[in-house]
């Protein structure tokens, strides 16, 4: 599933940029798309930047959210602009999963427990157990131990459902800034396009 | 009444992404990455490839994988994936070392675990990552050369590497400038995307990123009001489009207008070889 910002009804655009007037045409519309895209990649690397802390211990870091950016695209047609991240696991970020999330075509879900299990599968490591914490009702993947090691390192936490995961709106920039800066582009667009014909 | 803008949950698919791999044949070679990097880049663009990889089995697999990242909902044939079996990059990158597994493969001794090991992490992510980027990059460059955005969005700025240690702006200053690029102004790195020094500055040969291994500096499209304060373009000006190789068709546009990959291949270095369908240096 991917996440897009809809600009639907380019009369509410033109209205907020109160000197434009008439239909929104073709080119406008390729233009609100990149302006929006623009803002779109510009949110997510901020985001991936504010990220920074994520890993203490010293994982790789995936770069979840500057591959997101990577990932916009725009379309448009004669009545709207679209604005799409095509990359997995954000619009479950945006939306969250107030029910939880259960495995499909698995008996458990692997939710990292190290920094080194960030954005990975633990089909990744060739060095996994499943150890079972009777005492905590828990399972988890855990790493070979090593020498003197009594247990291993917990990579991953094996569960049959999570808790429920709250929707992130932040994850999208607020949509006043989307139509400002939409309508912002449609009116730079038009006041040039009337300077070069010389209008007043 | 829909709050504007409203926000959708649905799949699409990055269409103009995935043209970049619509368009590309298998290159099995024996050739490695230094050698791959002599053809030429809008060759390289029509093709499947990775350093000394003969097997077009591998290829095949690999090619369909990316497709996937691309698409996550979907396979390569356009039939949807079921929920739980979308396309991670993690899930991605097990099931190219499962498919490795399956076909027995083993490395050359002495190469276990760094680069030139198939299998090896570093390898697997260098095998996935590049061409996904170059594939998303290609993509946006695309739409934004339709003439609308184009217009009103002449430039391209190289963002700051988001590296650990990266390169100090004197270091990209000075690479910047060899490749013939105006500025910079200041720490800003900005010119127009027609200009032909972007695939100067990439060791790929392509005006879009990733620009060279382990970069970490991506791009952002500039406005034609910071262009023109920059003098890069006159007002009124028409600007040019990004030149992504393809005014022509797919054939045509393979430098010599060769009628396939191979023959282009062979028209470019003509003592190179194919054996069993395989790129070889003789």
């Amino acid at each position: 599933m991917n996440v897009s910002i809809k600009i639907e009804n380019s009369e509410a655009v033109i209205s907020v940029a109160r000197e434009a007037a008439g239909p929104v045409t073709d080119g406008e519309r390729a233009a609100i798309g990149a302006e929006v895209a623009r803002l779109l990649q510009r949110h997510l690397r901020a985001r991936d930047a504010s990220n920074a802390h994520a890993y203490p211990e010293g994982g790789r870091r995936s770069h979840f959210w500057r591959k997101a950016a990577e990932a916009v695209s725009f379309t448009h047609d004669d009545k709207s602009v679209t604005v799409t991240v095509a990359h997995q696991g954000v619009a479950l970020r945006y939306a969250g999963a107030p029910e939880g999330i259960k495995p499909v075509n698995k008996k458990a879900l692997a939710i990292p427990a190290h920094a080194h299990a960030y954005g990975r599968s633990p089909l990744e490591f060739n060095d996994l157990r499943i150890v079972v914490f009777r005492a905590q009702n828990k399972a988890a993947l855990v790493r070979k131990p090593k020498k003197r090691e009594h247990l291993g390192t917990v990579m991953f936490w094996l569960v049959r459902k999570t808790k429920p995961v709250p929707g992130d709106p932040t994850v999208l920039p607020p949509e006043n800034v989307v139509l400002g800066l939409a309508a912002r582009r449609l009116a730079l667009m038009r006041s040039r396009r009337r300077a070069q014909k010389g209008a007043p | 009444m829909p709050s504007i803008p409203s926000t959708l949950l649905a799949p699409t698919t990055f269409a103009e992404a995935l043209q970049d791999r619509a368009v590309r044949d298998l290159l099995p070679t024996s050739l490695s990455s230094a050698e791959i990097m002599e053809i030429d880049p809008l060759i390289r663009r029509r093709a499947v490839f990775s350093a000394r990889v003969e097997s077009s089995r591998h290829l095949t697999v690999l090619d369909n994988i990316i497709q996937m990242i691309l698409d996550p909902e979907h396979n390569p044939d356009g039939t949807p994936r079921q929920p739980g079996q979308y396309m991670t990059e993690a899930r991605a990158r097990m099931l190219l070392r499962a498919h490795l597994e399956q076909i027995g493969y083993r490395p050359a001794a002495g190469d276990e675990g760094g680069i030139k090991d198939l299998r090896s992490e570093q390898r697997i992510r260098a095998q996935l990552d590049y061409p996904v980027s170059f594939a998303r990059n290609y993509g946006h460059a695309k739409q934004m050369n339709a003439p609308g955005a184009l217009d009103e969005f002449p430039g391209q700025r190289l963002l700051p590497s988001y590296a650990d240690e990266p390169r100090g702006d004197a270091w990209w200053g000075a690479r910047w400038r060899a490749a013939g690029l105006p500025g910079p102004f200041g720490s800003d790195f900005v010119a127009l995307k027609s200009d032909p020094g972007w695939k100067r500055l990439s060791i790929f040969g392509y005006p879009y990123p990733p620009f060279a291994w382990g970069s970490k500096r991506e791009t952002e499209d500039v406005d034609r009001e910071t262009c023109e304060a920059y003098g890069l373009i006159a007002p009124g000006e028409t600007p040019a489009p990004m030149d992504l190789g393809e005014s022509n068709p797919l054939v045509a546009s393979l430098p010599d207008g060769s009628p396939d990959l191979i023959s282009a291949i062979l028209a470019q270095f003509p003592n190179a070889e194919f054996l069993n369908g395989v790129l070889t240096q003789t």
